[in-house]
């Protein structure tokens, strides 16, 4: 018998302690798969970090002793061993290339890539979802179509551009032609904005369209022309009836966008030179790090499970039907 | 009616809140380097010479090691010439004084007199047995440098300090005429006490007083920048015979920029000062107004055959129809737009001793290939860092597949090529080398020398035991003219035996903003040369 189940006829006036006790069992689950797949999937990657860490150039008898320091000498069940309590002892190990400690490699980058994943999902509900409301509003009921086709057409444009190549626009245009804003690097708070942009104009179309959709089919529904009958302001009708509807679909799709974001923001922190961990990752998959390729796939693997944990709770505390897990067949 | 007027009003508030919002956003969001700030000077789109001691470049990737013992990559070379002083320096094709006034060399001995008056960072004197103490630690058999070859050929009988005197002595138990040039390179560059006190410390640049050289490490923020400050009471600067002009900055500024488009991008905004450019991206920087540029060869890129008997190549036909199949000014074109150098040896131009001898090269042609290479299984294993996107092993797999050839191309990543070369040697049959060497010996033992699989430095599997006789001979003659006859005898022998093929170089290019300088000195952009001019 699993916890939850355990839980479930035990506590089943708990409603509660069942959600709890499921996105624990859920967040034990995916840690440990995370835990064997960042181990066993990073040894797959071809090329010894031994032969790459001594230089080329280094001897055979140098190679070896590289590999007796890294510790790839031992049995791969011994260096699986050594992970798993590293792991659970909060420690990560030391990369390979420079003898860092991982956990502070990642503590160094970890804020950039927060911060440009934080700013941009935030910027992206400010932006999306009145942009969204604005736009169902105004072609509600077959009103302005031009502007329904050209929104359409607007979003799907910007979201069918590559990350790369709207990076690469984004610094052409605004550094390198009208020299507005930094090309790259991250010296200064204008430094955070062609790369805020980048990242989020996909998410934008993506929630916005969402937003139009949702809240288009909310201003049919009976209670919402029942309010209007009652001549309630257009911001009260918005702010009571139709934002509500729009929170389920809107956090859960923001939250799945913000973990993405976390492990994704690799182009784009390569264009922009932005020092996260994007950027620390493809550098130790090139220099074969396993220990800093493992502990940053799993810090970010874990803190995505963690985002949608938190999304998932939240979604429970606005609409208590969502507790049960089941809330797409409400 | 109200009815079109309402949605109107949202979309007006929603439009303005969302306006306001992104206003808040911004204006509360903190700077992710709050610290260091970047210079004023150089910043705006003008590439006009500006007033200020510092310094704006970049490093490709994050320094693996503040300490000259351990270097990985062309980065750590950099930082390692700005911290610790070496006991000559590069100066064109020859050698100026470092750490030492003068010497007396031969290929088995160099006596090397210390400037007086040198001093480490934290004021002790750098004396002969500071110098000698930090050269036999970077020999130790413990520290394992691959550099160690390079520099002295094997490691020295003995290294020997005279503090009365004032001289370091360095024995060699075999002649290693490249010693000098050798000394010139970073990782010869002399730790200080503290720093052989603590080696971990030293290789996370964390030992005040360790070092030598001109400047200390002030700051290190990984992956965003790296702070280097003048010291005050360092007087080593040489008197080059190659003009380098300008004053030290200050103060040199290096951020993190990987992608090339990207480093561009920074020069031609003012974000940068100096940078070394490699590839497709160079082009856009061409006769920019406010900048100098400069091409040099980077690495020089040869064909290597395996000739094991896994291979088709320990027929010498065979190689020679591969040699005669490849058009090295298409090779060149196709890996750097024309802008390398159509190579005559293996050796980069600046090489003591590179082979000029044209009539050494197998013809280009292409017809009399076609019978020698019909049907011939070939795994030719290339890398995607040779020529935009691995343009180097597409240009040779359609030569020889237009010679009839039965080619599989494996086009990797720098770690798996490497790899695959020294560790699986039964699965390729060809490969390049975009080799870096100082020496020409070191160019020769890479292809014929003791084989990787026995400990030594050959991909190939082949060795030439009189080509090896006149490259170890070569090192134990004291005049360059004997030296560079009997290494052109060995180089020579190689390149009309199809061992090798020699194809182009694969440059690199030093961009600078007007009032800035770097020199670059045999086949490297020496980061000690970074210079104010303006």
């Amino acid at each position: 018998m699993t916890m939850s189940e355990y839980v479930e006829t035990q506590a089943p006036e708990r409603p509660w302690l069942r959600f709890f006790a499921r996105r624990l069992g859920g967040l034990v689950l995916s840690f440990v798969v995370l835990v064997c797949v960042t181990f066993l999937i990073v040894p797959l990657i071809p090329g010894d970090p031994a032969v790459i860490a001594a230089g080329q150039g280094a001897t055979t008898q140098q190679i070896d002793q590289f590999r007796e320091l890294l510790g790839l000498n031992h049995s791969l069940l011994v260096q699986f061993w050594d992970y798993v309590h590293g792991v659970l002892t909060l420690d990560l190990g030391t990369s390979f290339m420079s003898g860092e400690g991982v956990w502070s490699l990642i503590m160094g980058r970890l804020p950039f890539t927060a911060e440009l994943a934080l700013l941009s999902i935030a910027l992206v509900l400010l932006i999306a979802v009145p942009l969204g409301l604005a736009i169902a509003m105004l072609t509600r009921g077959g009103r302005n179509r031009w502007l329904d086709t050209v929104f359409n057409g607007v979003t799907s444009l910007f979201y069918s551009i590559p990350q790369y190549v709207m990076g690469t626009l984004l610094v052409f245009v605004f550094a390198v032609s009208l020299g507005w804003l930094p090309a790259a690097g991250a010296a200064s708070l204008s430094s955070l904005i062609l790369p805020t942009v980048g990242l989020m104009i996909g998410p934008i179309c993506v929630i916005s369209r969402t937003v139009r959709r949702e809240t288009g089919v909310v201003l049919e529904k009976d209670y919402v022309r029942t309010a209007r009958g009652w001549r309630l302001s257009g911001l009260r009708t918005m702010l009571r009836y139709v934002l509500p509807n729009l929170l389920t679909t809107t956090l859960t799709l923001s939250g799945l966008i913000l973990a993405a974001q976390l492990g994704g923001t690799v182009i784009i922190e390569t264009v922009f030179a932005w020092p996260g961990l994007g950027q620390e990752v493809v550098t130790a998959i090139l220099q074969r790090d396993y220990p800093v390729v493992r502990g940053i796939v799993l810090v970010l693997g874990m803190l995505a499970t963690l985002i949608i944990a938190f999304v998932d709770t939240l979604l429970a505390l606005i609409d208590p039907r969502t507790r049960g897990g089941s809330h797409h067949e409400l | 009616m109200t009815t079109l007027g309402t949605p109107k009003r949202l979309a007006l508030t929603a439009a303005a809140t969302a306006a306001v919002a992104m206003v808040a956003a911004s204006c509360t969001t903190s700077s992710p380097s709050d610290a260091s700030g970047t210079p004023a000077a150089g910043s705006g789109t003008s590439a006009g010479a500006p007033a200020t001691d510092t310094i704006r470049t970049s490093f490709m990737a994050d320094p693996t090691s503040f300490s000259p013992f351990v270097q990985r990559g062309i980065d750590d070379t950099h930082v390692d010439a700005l911290l610790f002083d070496t006991l000559v320096h590069l100066d064109g094709n020859s050698v100026v004084g470092g750490l030492a006034s003068s010497w007396k060399i031969s290929p088995k001995v160099g006596t090397f007199t210390i400037r007086k008056g040198a001093t480490c960072d934290d004021g002790s004197a750098i004396t002969p047995s500071v110098v000698a103490a930090s050269l036999k630690i970077f020999v130790s058999p413990k520290v394992g440098s691959p550099f160690v070859g390079q520099v002295f050929g094997q490691a020295p009988s003995s290294i020997t300090a005279n503090d009365k005197a004032g001289t370091v002595t360095i024995k060699l138990a075999k002649p290693w005429a490249d010693m000098l040039t050798g000394l010139a390179k970073s990782v010869t560059g002399i730790v200080c006490a503290p720093g052989l006190k603590d080696p971990a410390a030293l290789q996370k640049g964390k030992v005040a007083g360790a070092y030598s050289g001109p400047y200390t490490l002030t700051s290190a923020k990984r992956g965003v920048s790296y702070t280097f400050t003048l010291r005050d009471d360092y007087h080593g600067w040489p008197k080059y015979k190659t003009p380098v002009p300008g004053t030290p900055a200050k103060t040199i500024d290096f951020t993190v920029t990987a992608n090339q488009t990207t480093l561009t991008n920074q020069l031609l905004t003012g974000g940068q000062d100096i940078g070394v450019v490699t590839g497709s991206d160079s082009k856009r920087l061409d006769g920019k107004p406010g900048f100098t540029t400069k091409v040099f060869p980077q690495a020089s890129m040869y064909l290597m055959f395996n000739q094991r008997s896994t291979s088709p190549f320990q027929d010498v036909k065979t190689r020679k129809a591969v040699a005669a199949s490849v058009n090295q000014a298409g090779f060149n074109q196709a890996v750097s737009g024309g802008r390398g150098e159509v190579q005559t040896s293996i050796a980069l131009p600046a090489t003591q001793c590179a082979n000029t001898d044209k009539s050494a090269l197998v013809p280009f042609s292409p017809d009399t290939a076609n019978a020698d290479l019909k049907g011939v299984k070939i795994r030719l294993l290339g890398s995607q860092s040779f020529g935009p996107n691995g343009a180097a092993g597409s240009y040779v797999a359609a030569a020889l597949r237009a010679a009839g050839a039965d080619v599989r191309l494996q086009n990797v990543d720098n770690g798996t090529w490497v790899t695959q070369g020294t560790q699986q040697v039964g699965s390729w049959d060809l490969t390049f080398m975009a080799a870096t060497w100082t020496t020409m010996y070191n160019y020769i033992a890479s292809v014929t020398g003791t084989p990787v699989e026995k400990g030594g430095l050959n991909w190939t599997g082949n060795v030439n035991q009189a080509v090896n006789s006149n490259a170890i001979k070569a090192e134990g003659q004291a005049s360059q003219s004997q030296r560079c006859a009997t290494f052109g005898t060995a180089e020579k022998s190689l390149i009309k035996n199809a061992d090798v093929v020699p194809l182009s170089t694969l440059p690199s290019q030093v961009t600078a903003r007007d009032g800035f300088s770097l020199k670059v000195f045999g086949g490297t952009a020496d980061y000690y040369t970074l210079r104010i001019t303006g």
